[in-house]
């Protein structure tokens, strides 16, 4: 997958070449702790992301670096190793989600931290977002996984069309008509949905109190 | 802003924090007069509650976990010590195919019965001269050629099958269809399946139990035949024992049940550090009966299965349809089994799908005592998908047919004829005895 375009971005990202890539290559235990410590926050937030809160979390982070793995030896540095291991947490997201394996709740241990301290302006706005949350979760389900994948990655994690496309192995055409439809079929499910307006009226409202 | 287009736009732009301060005023001019744009907007601010979401975060017992497994699937070092020496290849190509060809004349030499080198016809078309030269040269994996060559040298071995074999080490046979990736330890009686599925045939009064390690269980066994899925097991004769990572009995699976991971969520990843084979011994033999009382055992005795009865759909509509149609045999009615591998036929289905469709035909019509029909069908799989193993099963069924109808020149014919086409094959010793007993 070629994700910089400006060759100077290649040369730049082979320069970058960690040093445990030959570690890795070779099985060496050193080399793959320096990976997975290196690498293990970017792909934790790109599955939370992209699957939402899940038990399986722990089994997805495994698998894409099991992965990772299985494919170091075919890495060019052709893309920065974050890229490269971004994408394969891309692939092992689509899979979990395609596989229909879904289970929405969260056990206590990944609920984060921050979910649990006292930073939120009150309980009952707490429980309103995380009742809505859970609810765009389960419609974004409903939504097929390239599609999903997609929006999330251009909305929610900020990321460009291009980016996204090359993340996903798709072109940018495939890539924007992915978004558009997941936008499309995301909003006629809230439109379809009173309580989600209501729930989302609430946590405005909320909002504005605490800016004004 | 001069469109319903451009302001939505600037609704992502402002959403994805990108727009500029012209564009987030123009947008709040546009969305003063169009309604639209202003539910749009409501839309994409609810997608804000996902952005300012808080990522889930791994604990860091479970990071350690994970590491740990992660470290113990690394792939062997000698992989990178395959990929050091391709680097070198052009230059010792043709070193290495003479080495190559000598070997092969070695090994011709020192096999002069006739028999095709120590390849079943489950491995595929013996390969060519050129071929073998070309494997020994790096072009094919390394591992798979060992496999090919059947060698019992112990060594581990990591098979990544790019084609149907057989692999025989210490009192096992395993047979792998193409796709399957696994690693064999020799010395330690164990296989860790990876992907795929492997159908291995373990010879009574091995110096230590055999084990098969599939990603969330493990089936432990003495001295009989069995099928592993990463999904599930499928015993032929014998009994095998399924146990979950710590060494935890979930099953005890005779002749003809299958077992498969209803909810493989709820089982732990069975890695290599699982209990010592010794620890386990004693109760292979004497099954326990189903008295766990855990919950995890609970999922697993709700998805044992006797033979025939519908396995859980793993993949698409023609494995639910094949399903469908074992079903309907086990329940006695074969046109209800016809019409499902009808519609699974018509459904694009692979090869292998293909082949199975063709053994429940026969049978459906086996079950109708339609012999002649059952007999066409089974002749039909037999020869055109020799690539799989449901070719052997079918070669050999319509040995046993024959040898059911008395009919005793043509069962003879097909006993000699299944045992010069798989001389190591599954049913060997079942073909030898028939053929002993035809007057």
């Amino acid at each position: 997958m070629v994700v910089h375009s400006d060759p100077r971005a290649k040369s730049s990202a082979r320069a970058e070449r960690p040093s445990w890539i030959a570690g890795c290559c070779a099985g060496e235990p050193v080399a793959v702790a320096a990976m997975f410590t290196e690498h293990c926050d970017t792909v934790e937030r790109v599955i939370s992301r992209l699957v939402g809160p899940t038990p399986d979390l722990e089994d997805l982070v495994q698998t894409t670096f099991i992965e990772a793995m299985r494919g170091i030896q075919r890495y060019r540095g052709e893309a920065s190793i974050k890229t490269w291991i971004t994408s394969i947490a891309i692939h092992v997201a689509q899979h979990h989600l395609r596989s229909g394996q879904m289970r929405r709740h969260a056990p206590l241990e990944l609920v984060p931290e921050a979910r649990v301290a006292s930073q939120a302006p009150n309980p009952e706005t707490q429980l309103d977002q995380r009742r809505l949350s859970a609810r765009l979760h389960t419609m974004l389900d409903k939504i097929p996984a390239p599609q999903r994948i997609a929006l999330l990655l251009f909305t929610v994690d900020g990321r460009s069309v291009e980016e996204v496309a090359a993340l996903m192995g798709a072109s940018q055409t495939t890539t924007r008509s992915r978004v558009f439809f997941a936008r499309r079929a995301l909003r006629a499910r809230i439109a379809a949905d009173r309580d989600l307006a209501e729930l989302a009226e609430s946590i405005m409202g909320h909002r504005k109190e605490g800016t004004a | 802003m001069s469109s319903c287009r451009q302001a939505r736009d600037a609704i992502i732009a402002v959403f994805r924090q990108q727009a500029t301060e012209a564009e987030s005023l123009h947008l709040e001019l546009h969305l003063g007069v169009c309604q639209s744009c202003r539910a749009e907007r409501a839309h994409w601010r609810l997608l804000e509650q996902l952005r300012d979401e808080a990522p889930q975060r791994l604990s860091t017992e479970a990071r350690e976990r994970v590491l740990q497994h992660i470290t113990l699937r690394v792939p062997p070092k000698v992989e990178a010590l395959e990929q050091k020496t391709r680097r070198f290849l052009p230059p010792f190509l043709l070193t290495a195919t003479a080495v190559a060809v000598l070997v092969l004349a070695v090994r011709v030499w020192k096999k002069p019965t006739g028999a095709p080198i120590a390849l079943s016809r489950n491995a595929g078309a013996v390969p060519t001269a050129s071929q073998a030269a070309a494997s020994l040269a790096g072009r094919q994996d390394r591992e798979e050629r060992g496999a090919r060559q059947g060698r019992e040298d112990g060594e581990d071995q990591m098979i990544r099958a790019q084609a149907p074999g057989t692999l025989k080490t210490l009192g096992a046979r395993i047979a792998y269809g193409s796709g399957t990736s696994f690693r064999m330890m020799a010395n330690a009686r164990r296989v860790e399946l990876y992907a795929g599925e492997v159908d291995v045939e373990v010879t009574p009064g091995g110096p230590s139990r055999f084990r098969v390690v599939a990603p969330r269980f493990i089936v432990e066994v003495i001295g009989t035949h069995f099928i592993v899925r990463p999904s599930g097991v499928e015993t032929l004769h014998g009994t095998v024992r399924v146990l979950d990572a710590n060494g935890r009995e979930l099953a005890v699976l005779h002749a003809a049940e299958a077992w498969t991971v209803g909810d493989p969520n709820r089982l732990p990843l069975a890695l290599v550090d699982a209990e010592p084979l010794s620890a386990t011994a004693a109760s292979i033999q004497q099954p326990a009966p189903a008295a766990h009382g855990t919950e995890s055992l609970l999922s697993v005795t709700e998805h044992r299965q006797p033979e025939g009865s519908p396995k859980p759909s793993l993949k698409s509509r023609v494995d639910q349809l094949i399903a469908e149609a074992r079903s309907g045999l086990a329940a006695g009615d074969p046109e209800l089994a016809r019409s499902r591998i009808a519609a699974a036929l018509a459904a694009r289905p692979t090869g292998r799908q293909r082949a199975v469709a063709g053994l429940l035909t026969a049978a459906s019509f086996l079950v109708e005592g339609r012999y002649e029909d059952a007999l066409a069908d089974y002749r039909r799989t037999a020869e055109s998908f020799d690539r799989y193993p449901e070719s052997e099963t079918a070669a050999f069924a319509i040995a046993q047919l024959l040898c059911e109808r008395a009919t005793t020149d043509e069962a003879r014919t097909s006993l000699e004829a299944y045992l010069v086409r798989y001389p190591e094959g599954r049913f060997v010793q079942d073909a030898r005895r028939k053929l002993a007993s035809l007057p």
